[in-house]
């Protein structure tokens, strides 16, 4: 999954992006408001953390410009303001959550999780496909009760095709929001990274349940169409 | 010790304003009383002595007494009174018949002329009496008779003393009843005339009243909230509630300010906060490298120093800003901060292709002041310059003495110059609410500044010049002699 941070306090950005990306997501910085709004609009995240106090533009700009071109994107405000007028106005603005200044970084994981849950429409924790369950929080991935060994590459790729399970990803969507380069991808490597993962989930000689749909990418699904 | 009321002193001095007049009056009208009663005893005394005059009749060469032929006729004149005469030549006295066998003091006035005075009856009552010599008449008949005979009395060779007395008892009686009558109104007039003042007063006060009830209930959020002034406040006392609102409006000024203060205060501790928070609980979250703990503890460091800084100017503004802040005034040379100032400053300015183009006075430029203070001022200035100045464009300090008084300008582009340029003295003012550079522009520089300034009463000020440039000036009492 691919985030974008937009903060301009330095300590701050670096940490929080080293933590998310710790957890498994790939993170993008931005350290200016037209920088951060100009990644946003290029799309291919799932998510924003925005501060609100930025140089060159301020946070509720980059949310009013976003929302007002009907920009899905789930967007967490991270900001020291604290009153409650702050906080009611942003979230009116079309913000999905406010976490304000000083926080602590699991919190700010807890909540990117849950927002993605609501992204995809996943209520559960614990996602499951088939005889395979993907736990997000602690990073495991088991197929009928055998824990399945995976790279954080590989469990980011099935992560996302867990969050997108029952609908068809394309390989450019797999490579934007899997891969450390998001842009200008080879459909090669997905394709190489999708074999790795039938290889290591489908080990015991269980159904495939990564589906591929010629021409339009790849579906996760307990069973194929 | 009671604390001064007005309506007490209004009460005292009104009862006592009152008190005194009905004294005055109480005394004058009992005084008109006295003297006219006993004007009123000496007429009728001197009316008696007149008609008793008259009944002194020199008849068949004897002196007889016309009132007490005619007692019956004249029972008027001589029922109460009190009269005695006294022959001269015969030193014999006749008393009216009151006075029985007791005698009344006998006196005249000088040559026996008629003469009034006060005098002890026998009886021991107080009396005025009218004592005057008088003559007996002589009818014409009686001349001729006297003349035929050849044997005339002159009545001037018959002088007689005549003292005619009034018991004043009963005036005196009269006066005392008057004397309870006026005391007893005065008392009861000025019981009265207080409950009257009393009531005038507490409605007079009422205004008062209803604002100290308004400041007493007050809650506690809206202590320094503006008086609702009632429309028909008094002329006396609507200047002192004006004024008082006016106090109040300050008052909530400054609270608001401090609160303000506070929160972005708050507001710019949060982010480095953050940001230390975050980097440790990174740091923590699992066993890493040597050198990723050395990466983010320097990261820490860094947002320990930016906070440090932070904390520093706050607290530098705060105990400069107190008003028992002393600073500590020298006379120095002025030169001396400027040019260390600006050797620090310089290869900041260059490395962002800032040129300085200093000016100083041929003369040395020596100011009161505090050596601190003005350091801290033009570090402020410099820093300022530095950061908000567009690059490849020159930043001018120019320094001059005149008038007695020294003035440092300095001088820089600015791209994104504020509407109001005082607002940039107001405590964590930023043009763009969300420029922050790590540390150093916090917002507080120029508020640091402006309260150094004032603290060793020199001026800090900030305009706009004609080229569009930003310019400060600083203004203090140059130490330099009368040229």
């Amino acid at each position: 999954m691919r985030l974008l941070l937009i903060e301009d306090h330095t300590p701050l950005r670096d940490a929080v992006s080293q933590y998310l990306r710790e957890a498994g997501y790939l993170v993008d910085t931005a350290a200016t408001g037209d920088e951060g709004l100009w990644a946003a609009e290029g799309g291919g995240y799932a998510l924003i953390l925005l501060d609100l106090m930025l140089p060159k533009m301020d946070g509720m700009e980059i949310l009013n410009r976003l929302r007002a071109k009907q920009n899905p994107l789930h967007i967490i405000i991270l900001s020291a303001r604290d009153g409650l007028e702050d906080r009611l106005d942003a979230l009116d603005a079309g913000a999905d959550d406010y976490v304000v200044k000083p926080f602590q970084l699991s919190e700010i994981l807890s909540r990117v999780r849950a927002l993605l849950r609501r992204n995809y429409s996943k209520k559960s924790p614990v996602m499951k496909v088939g005889d395979i369950e993907l736990d997000p929080m602690r990073r495991t991935v088991n197929r009928g009760g055998c824990m399945i060994d995976l790279t954080a590459l590989e469990y980011r790729l099935l992560e996302y095709l867990f969050y997108r399970s029952g609908e068809t990803v394309s390989r450019t969507n797999i490579w934007e929001h899997v891969f450390e380069d998001g842009t200008g991808g080879s459909s090669n490597t997905v394709d190489v990274y999708i074999g790795y993962l039938r290889k290591k989930l489908n080990a015991n000689g269980q159904p495939d349940l990564i589906h591929t749909r010629r021409g339009m990418g790849y579906l996760l699904e307990e069973s194929s169409p | 010790m009671r604390q001064p009321s007005l309506r007490r002193k209004l009460l005292i001095r009104c009862g006592f304003g009152v008190g005194v007049l009905l004294c005055f009056l109480s005394c004058g009208v009992y005084l008109l009383a006295k003297r006219s009663l006993y004007r009123e005893v000496d007429e009728s005394i001197s009316q008696t002595a007149a008609l008793l005059v008259n009944e002194v009749e020199l008849e068949n060469g004897s002196i007889s007494f016309e009132w007490r032929e005619g007692i019956g006729t004249n029972n008027m004149l001589i029922a109460d009174s009190l009269f005695q005469f006294w022959n001269e030549t015969a030193d014999t006295t006749t008393r009216s018949p009151s006075l029985r066998l007791l005698d009344l003091p006998k006196f005249t006035g000088p040559g026996g002329a008629p003469s009034l005075k006060s005098i002890d009856l026998p009886n021991g009552h107080s009396a005025h009496a009218i004592g005057l010599r008088i003559f007996p008449f002589v009818l014409p008949e009686e001349i001729e008779r006297m003349k035929e005979k050849g044997h005339f009395i002159d009545t001037n060779s018959l002088p007689h003393i005549l003292v005619v007395a009034r018991d004043t008892e009963p005036v005196h009686r009269t006066l005392a009843r008057l004397r309870e009558i006026l005391a007893g109104g005065s008392l009861a007039t000025l019981l009265l005339g207080l409950l009257i003042v009393d009531r005038v007063v507490r409605i007079t006060l009422r205004p008062i009243n209803d604002l100290t009830t308004q400041m007493r209930d007050r809650s506690e959020h809206q202590l320094d909230s503006a008086l609702d002034l009632p429309e028909a406040l008094p002329i006396e006392l609507s200047g002192l509630a004006k004024s008082f609102g006016l106090l109040l409006g300050r008052v909530s000024a400054i609270r608001q300010r401090e609160q303000d203060f506070i929160r972005h205060a708050a507001h710019e501790l949060r982010t480095p906060i953050a940001g230390l928070q975050a980097t440790t609980e990174l740091a923590l979250s699992k066993p890493r490298e040597a050198a990723d703990y050395c990466k983010h503890l320097e990261s820490c460091r860094k947002t320990a120093t930016e906070l440090g800084d932070l904390v520093k100017r706050l607290s530098a503004l705060s105990r400069i800003g107190q008003k028992n802040y002393k600073p500590h005034i020298i006379s120095f040379d002025c030169e001396k901060i400027i040019n260390q100032c600006v050797e620090v400053f310089q290869p900041l300015f260059v490395q962002r292709s800032l040129w300085l183009k200093l000016q100083l006075p041929s003369v040395p430029m020596m100011v009161t002041g505090d050596f601190t203070l003005l350091k801290i001022i033009f570090n402020n200035l410099l820093d300022n310059a530095l950061s908000y100045t567009p690059v490849d464009s020159d930043v001018h300090i120019r320094c001059e003495v005149f008038d007695g008084q020294a003035e440092i300008r300095i001088a820089n582009p600015c791209l994104d110059m504020p509407e109001n340029l005082e607002r940039l003295f107001e405590p964590l003012f930023r043009k763009d609410p969300a420029h922050r550079d790590a540390g150093t522009h916090l917002g507080i520089g120029l508020t640091l500044s402006l309260e150094a300034a004032k603290a060793m009463d020199a001026t800090l000020l900030a305009r706009r010049t004609d080229d569009g440039w930003i310019e400060f000036v600083l203004k203090l009492a140059s130490a330099n002699p009368p040229a």
